[in-house]
């Protein structure tokens, strides 16, 4: 009976998702076949031929975009799943993209540019969603979770960032949508003209089971994310170590302190206003 | 628009490290369109300068925007273009990759904003009396810094 509860909590949660690049359109592929039955979609990106080897929309999508690509792949397989789609630049429109925050359970963000994760990170924290930040770096062969929730007492995506040698966010987008959130710059992106699926497919079972705990916290049963989060870690890390055709990999969680000046995690907002659900602009 | 209430509290912090750096010059004001900006004029070499600090509704994700409603020489360079503010100066490397040219969310205020406005006056401090603009272009096309 308990878990017939849960299951239907997960199936009725909205799960926004930024970005339909590979990792955020396998993270949906994950999602829906986990039993996530409403899918929001947000990019702002066509699909392009170049981009199919690591998609999950096919040739006769090119020109589309990648919302209703995604959204049509998905539907196509997943009877029951409900997709909304927007096309749309998320820095561009602020406004809209905090109603999609509001309107779901918890915001998944396969962005590589590091602008839009602290737009969402800013309305998340203060609306105390929860948000899985998944990037793939190094030309696959590094893969990176963040969990940002208040709930948890989680610190920022900026000081997660921070603390894995990252600052900064790009003005403009690179030209080469292909850079990641590639953690230093040793050249390592050059890599992605030859990456496969290695980093991608762990980033995106990673991202959707962490995605899949949360929902089952929000519906009464903390357990799995406990599994995740046991000593305190918010971020996790898999490195891939090449060794002839078998590569292995190393998965390192990690707790992140924030910083004692943190804008977001050590001033002004109060636990009260963290926690309250409170959505409606002050008067 | 209105303002979402997390950007309000980011600018009431941030109010403290403007306040700091520059004692009496600054003024939070109502841009007419219900965005606060900052309204005042900043010390370069013994003279106030006009300047705006007006914060995009994507803030902390995108830096500040900064304008000046000072005669400007012709073909001064550094200038985007018009607004109802004045001017609007260019003074953050666009595509910039090193550290200490980016916009850091996490780190910089509209303090930091008004600081590199400093510089830009002082800039065209130099370019007024020798017709070169001091600094290196802070961005050439295909050339990433």
């Amino acid at each position: 009976m308990k878990i017939a509860a849960l299951s239907d909590y997960m199936h009725d949660a909205n799960v926004l998702l930024v970005r339909c690049g590979s990792v955020g359109s396998m993270v949906a592929l994950h999602l829906a076949s986990a039993g996530v039955r409403h899918l929001t979609l947000v990019d702002k990106d066509n699909v392009e031929s170049s981009n199919l080897r690591r998609h999950l929309a096919t040739s006769h999508h090119v020109g589309q975009s990648k919302v209703s690509a995604v959204a049509e792949q998905l539907t196509s397989r997943f009877g029951r799943l409900r997709v909304s789609t927007e096309h749309f630049c998320v820095l561009s429109d602020p406004a809209r993209l905090r109603q999609l925050i509001v309107d779901a359970a918890i915001c998944l963000v396969a962005v590589d540019a590091e602008g839009p994760k602290y737009l969402i990170d800013r309305t998340a924290f203060y609306l105390a969603k929860p948000v899985v930040y998944a990037s793939v770096y190094g030309g696959g062969s590094g893969v990176e979770i963040i969990l940002q929730w208040q709930a948890q007492d989680t610190p920022c995506y900026g000081c997660s960032a921070n603390a894995v040698g990252r600052s900064g966010v790009e003005i403009e987008p690179a030209e080469e949508s292909s850079s990641y959130a590639v953690p230093s710059d040793d050249g390592s992106h050059l890599a992605w003209r030859d990456a496969d699926l290695t980093g991608i497919m762990p980033a995106a079972t990673l991202a959707a089971s962490l995605t899949r705990s949360i929902l089952e916290h929000q519906g009464g049963n903390p357990e799995p994310v406990r599994a995740f989060t046991g000593d305190g870690a918010n971020m996790w890390q898999l490195f891939t170590q090449p060794s002839g055709y078998l590569p292995t990999w190393r998965l390192e969680p990690r707790l992140v302190v924030p910083l004692t000046d943190c804008p977001q995690c050590a001033a002004s907002l109060t636990q009260q206003t963290r926690t309250s659900g409170n959505n409606a602009y002050p008067s | 628009m209105k303002m979402p209430p997390e950007l309000l509290m980011r600018i009431v912090w941030e109010a403290a490290a403007v306040k700091q750096q520059f004692p009496g010059c600054m003024t939070l004001v109502d841009d007419g369109a219900g965005s606060p900006r900052w309204c005042g004029a900043i010390p370069v070499e013994g003279t106030a300068y006009p300047v705006t600090c007006s914060y995009p509704l994507a803030y902390p994700a995108v830096p500040p925007t900064l304008a000046t409603a000072i005669d400007l020489p012709a073909g001064c360079p550094h200038v985007l273009g018009p607004s109802e503010a004045g001017h609007v100066m260019c003074w953050i490397t666009p595509r910039a990759t090193g550290e200490r040219r980016r916009w850091d969310p996490l780190r910089h205020t509209a303090a930091t904003a008004l600081g590199a406005a400093q510089r830009w006056f002082l800039a065209l401090l130099v370019f007024r009396v020798k017709g070169v603009w001091p600094v290196d272009d802070a961005f050439q096309p295909g050339v990433w810094r």
